[in-house]
């Protein structure tokens, strides 16, 4: 059992998807990440371990090579494809309550913008970490905000801005939430957004990439 | 109150300054010239300057709380080609009834660019260039690329109308100069034509740019504007005739359209490809039918900023890389950085040795210039986060290029010109662009400088009324391709930031 999860875990992290994609070149028709993860559920290894012990061990592996420059986007956005691939296998345990997720995130592009690519991968990265992702898309309004938090009372909710002029459309997101629900955890990301800016706007938690959000959620999961 | 030393090149003075008042804003009330590419938000690091037993600070954040002394950086000379290329189209003198107003009529066209202006001063009698001059924007303290600026519009209640003023009292003050040095009155100046972007169009006649930012980038105008000097309070005649040349849509503005107008490509070329390697990265494909057209976002990588040791064209840049030592430099001095087209030499250099592998990997730092060859005594590098945004920026530029192919149904081999626009067109090297995957391989024999070719788009129409048909027929067949809802584009820009070795 061991050895498939770690071959999933491989296979994620280094953006295996299936048998029939071309990528990476080295792994050229072997089995990937989907074909792996049906062979695991059918031969009876629990969704949980699947969760832990490959999908989150490899796309933290990746996370971790992405903060630290090894990688970039291509290479992580083929790896959340493969998390991709095999979450689907997943998919029907979480939704018939049979396995737990670590929690649920919120996460849209804010209101103005339309830049999705650093927000997809977060999404991306905290759904292979075991999380439920809402994704609310891109231009979305504060009042779209406060509903999907009133939807998921738990949901921590991320927010992305790429430009100087919709970033301080975050402002009046984090106070929209907050005014009702002051205790809502708002973690907020994006190239132009800093930690000063973050503690300016009154929002909780910063991150210049992705492994930082999933290592903040995991913090608050664990309590 | 604490005291201020500023030492710099030419003067050093020392002033009482308001407690607690960001260091940024007192250098620039002390009337120097701060490069402030993200507009004093403390994110691109380029306001550093040092202070004597402390070292370098971002002056952005950095509020003065006592005595200190300040060393600033050399001023330099943003260095600006504007001249006339072998493919620009020629007319006729003809520059309509306005010539009337004066016996001795001038005219200027100014090309209103984000980082400088380009003035040409005509002597409209006879249709000869008298001078050009380029001169920094004095709206770049509010920030180096359009969004800022319009940020700041948006932010500030009378925005628009502070960087309108500042763009006004700039161009009467060349006005006055010229008027002043060819020994003419300064209502002998009787026509004024504008090109720039869109936003800069907007600002210059005090109009909200806001709406260009957010979705779904609806501008106030594009259509040419033609108005009295007197209305905008120019120093000229006041009667004279101000023209504003039109522009496309948010981001692509007059600056492209009378670009391209300004060219006269060989007859043998039927379709080509004009490229502004600008922090917007305009692009048109010219096609005997269509333009199709788009504005890529590429960034400001190969502007300098974002990039570690970046910095413009301007003295001291490395400009160009051919290996460890061999490198040249603008001006003769020691190297303060390196500029774009040094940039994607390097790049290109660490890819064919292999120190930057296929996906942008390079294991640390490459050292440029040691701590003891540069002009700042520190050594100049290029960090492996600086691959990652020459990867951005290159791939948002090649997946630009190839949506405009795929919309023109043209592959890049039949694409007979690249027209490279811009000063940055002088100094890249085609092949290396290439190399790095900013340009097709197809294009790099066929790729060729083009200058400033919104400034002479607004020569063109200074000096003659007939560019206006011509503005006219190319806007007609320009399309505007809308990057941010293309269903191809986030997955070729993913897949465009690889290097092809
Ligand atoms: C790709 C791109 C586009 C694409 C967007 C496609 C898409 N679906 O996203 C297109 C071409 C459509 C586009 C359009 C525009 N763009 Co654009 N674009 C870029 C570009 C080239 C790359 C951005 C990117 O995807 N980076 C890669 C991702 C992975 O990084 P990231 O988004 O920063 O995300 C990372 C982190 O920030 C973090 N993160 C992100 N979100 C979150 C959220 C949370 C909660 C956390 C914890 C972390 C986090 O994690 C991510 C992974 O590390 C940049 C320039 C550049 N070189 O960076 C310009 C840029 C962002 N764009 C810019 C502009 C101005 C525009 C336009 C307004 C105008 C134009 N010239 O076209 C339009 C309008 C779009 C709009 N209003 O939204 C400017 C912004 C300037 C400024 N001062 O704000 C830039 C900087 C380019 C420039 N001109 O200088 N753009
Ligand atoms: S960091 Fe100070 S102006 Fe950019």
């Amino acid at each position: 059992m061991d050895e498939i999860l770690k071959q999933i875990a491989h296979c994620v992290e280094f953006g295996k998807i299936n048998n029939a994609s071309p990528y990476p070149p080295d792994m050229k028709g072997q089995e990937g990440a989907d074909e792996l993860t049906r062979k695991a559920l059918d031969s009876g290894v629990p969704v949980e371990d699947i969760l832990t012990h490959a999908l989150i061990v490899g796309m933290k592996n990746v996370g971790v090579k992405f903060r630290e420059n090894k990688v970039f986007v291509p290479q992580v956005l083929m790896s959340a494809k493969a998390m991709g691939a095999a979450m689907e296998h997943l998919k029907p345990h979480f939704a018939s309550g049979a396995a737990k997720r670590k929690g649920t995130f919120i996460i849209g592009t804010v209101e103005g913008d339309l830049h999705d690519i650093g927000k997809n991968l977060v999404s991306m990265m905290v759904e292979g970490n075991g999380y439920e992702v809402i994704d609310l898309g891109v231009d979305v309004s504060a009042g779209k905000f406060l509903a999907e938090a009133e939807k998921y009372p738990h949901g921590v909710i991320g927010l992305s801005a790429l430009l100087t002029t919709t970033m301080v459309n975050m402002e009046k997101i984090v106070k929209t939430i907050k005014d009702k629900y002051p205790d809502r955890i708002i973690c907020i990301g994006g190239a132009p957004v800093s930690d000063d800016f973050c503690k300016k706007i009154n929002a909780d938690f910063y991150s210049p990439d992705p492994q930082g959000a999933v290592e903040f959620l995991n913090e608050l999961a664990a309590g | 109150m604490p005291r201020l030393k500023i030492l710099s090149k030419e003067v050093s003075l020392t002033e009482k300054v308001p407690r607690g008042a960001m260091l940024l804003d007192i250098l620039r009330t002390a009337g120097h010239e701060m490069y402030t590419p993200c507009g004093g938000q403390g994110t691109c690091g380029k306001c550093r300057v040092y202070v004597r037993d402390r070292g370098y600070v971002t002056s952005c954040l950095f509020p003065v709380m006592e005595d200190m002394e300040i060393v600033l950086p050399e001023p330099s000379e943003a260095s600006i080609m504007a001249e006339q290329y072998a493919h620009t189209r020629q007319l006729p003198a003809d520059p309509g009834p306005s010539a009337r107003l004066s016996a001795h009529p001038y005219g200027v066209a100014v090309d209103l660019g984000t980082t400088s202006l380009v003035f040409h001063f005509v002597n409209l009698m006879t249709g000869a260039l008298v001078e050009t001059r380029a001169i920094l924007n004095p709206q770049a303290k509010y920030g180096a690329d359009v969004i800022s600026r319009i940020n700041y519009c948006v932010l500030n209640p009378q925005g628009a109308r502070i960087l309108q003023q500042e763009i006004i009292n700039t161009v009467n003050a060349e006005l006055l100069r010229f008027a002043g040095n060819a020994g003419t009155g300064k209502t002998d100046v009787v026509r004024i034509c504008f090109t720039g972007n869109t936003t800069m169009l907007h600002i210059l006649l005090g109009v909200d740019p806001g709406p260009i930012a957010y979705v779904p980038f609806t501008p106030a105008f594009t259509e040419e504007k033609i108005l009295r000097a007197a209305d905008l309070d120019l120093e000229c005649h006041p009667g004279g005739e101000v023209k504003i040349l039109p522009s496309l849509s948010a981001y692509i503005g007059s600056d492209i359209v009378a670009g391209i107008a300004s060219l006269k490509p060989s007859t043998a070329h039927k379709n080509y490809l004009f490229l502004d390697l600008g922090t917007n990265g305009e692009m048109a494909l010219c096609t005997p039918d269509r333009i199709y057209c788009c504005s890529s976002a590429a960034g400001p990588a190969f502007e300098g900023a974002n990039i570690e040791h970046g910095m413009g064209a301007a003295e001291g840049a490395i400009m160009s890389y051919d290996g460890p030592g061999r490198f040249r430099i603008i001006g003769d001095t020691r190297p303060t950085g390196i500029c774009g087209s040094g940039l994607i030499d390097l790049v290109a250099w660490l890819l064919a040795g292999g120190r930057i592998s296929g996906d942008g990997y390079m294991a640390g730092d490459f050292i440029i210039a040691t701590a003891a060859e540069s002009a700042t005594g520190q050594a100049i590098c290029l960090t492996p986060k600086d691959v990652r945004e020459v990867q951005l920026a290159k791939s948002a530029v090649a997946s630009g290029i190839n949506i405009l192919l795929s919309h023109a149904g043209l592959s890049a081999d039949q694409i007979d010109a690249l027209y490279l626009a811009g000063g940055f067109g002088n100094y890249i090297r085609p092949a290396n662009a290439a190399s790095i995957g900013l340009i097709p391989r197809e294009l790099c024999a066929r790729a060729m400088p083009a200058g400033n070719t919104s400034g002479t788009g607004a020569l063109l129409s200074l000096r003659s009324v007939s560019f206006d048909g011509i503005l006219e027929e190319i806007l007609s067949r320009m399309k505007n391709l809308e990057l941010s809802d293309h269903p191809d584009f986030v997955m070729q820009f993913a897949m465009n930031m690889e290097f092809h070795t």
